[in-house]
């Protein structure tokens, strides 16, 4: 599976500003329902809440993968936010994170599909080298040519 | 290589167990192992912090499985296990049931004669 089926250039926020945790997901929200105006930005905030709530998804090295099932999500779709500025997320090994992303996912009664996202998107921030890369991207640009040439 | 047959039920209705392992006994299968197993999703969810959102979200939810694992002297032995095994647990067909295979056996040690 590549991500290029599931990440746009449009979909890439670059210094994107947040106080905090709370603050970038009411931004995040908003942000999304720009991209889609036909999600409702309080359900989008209360899911990306609730998960949080489970565990937070900060998975370490600076990196957090939010992610819902929204009922209406039509397809599973990948939106990248690199901070302006690192934030305390929760993540499990304490460090702020500074790469964000949020996962908005159609329900489907296996979820395979999001699974597989998750999955690919775990796997690749485990490459030292290509993490580097992305966190060392200095445009929306160059974090999406990276993204999508990942394989 | 014997005629054995490595007999693996995977049953994920954990409660229907006593009622397969009777009716096996009671067919003269007296020999198997039980494993306790995790499906793949429910290990993910449980213990990969990333995945724990869809612990709700996985079908049948059930926490853990069952791995029943016999050696059947020869394919009748083998047929007579699996028809009784699902006579007694249903339809592995349906969704969210389990699986059961067989495999040949290759060269054995300690297996009754």
């Amino acid at each position: 599976m590549k991500l290029d089926q599931f990440v746009r250039k449009a979909h890439i926020r670059f210094q994107f500003d947040a106080d905090d945790k709370t603050d970038f997901f009411k931004k995040m929200a908003r942000d999304i329902t720009t991209i889609h105006p036909d999600f409702e930005e309080e359900r989008l905030l209360e899911l990306f809440y609730l998960r949080e709530e489970t565990m937070s998804t900060g998975i370490g090295n600076g990196i957090a993968i939010p992610h819902v099932m929204y009922e209406r999500c039509e397809s599973q779709e990948i939106f990248v936010y690199r901070l302006a500025k690192p934030i305390d997320f929760a993540a499990l090994d304490k460090k702020p994170v500074e790469l964000v992303f949020a996962m908005v996912g159609a329900p489907s009664p296996s979820n395979i599909i999001n699974l597989q996202i998750l999955a690919k998107l775990a796997l690749m921030i485990k490459h030292p080298e290509f993490l580097e890369k992305l966190l060392a991207a200095e445009s929306a640009d160059a974090l999406f040519e990276a993204l999508i040439h990942y394989d | 290589m014997t005629d054995a047959k490595l007999l693996v039920c995977i049953i994920e209705k954990e409660e229907r167990l006593e009622d397969v392992l009777e009716a096996l006994l009671e067919e003269g299968i007296t020999g198997a192992s039980i494993l306790d197993a995790r499906g793949m999703f429910e290990y993910m969810a449980d213990e990969i912090p990333l995945f724990a959102g869809f612990r709700a979200l996985i079908q049948g939810n059930n926490p853990t499985n069952k791995i029943i694992l016999s050696v059947v002297p020869d394919r009748d032995t083998l047929v007579l296990a699996m028809d009784t095994i699902q006579s007694v647990y249903g339809d592995f067909s349906l969704p969210n049931t389990g699986i059961m295979f067989s495999l040949d056996i290759g060269d054995t040690r300690g297996l009754p004669s």
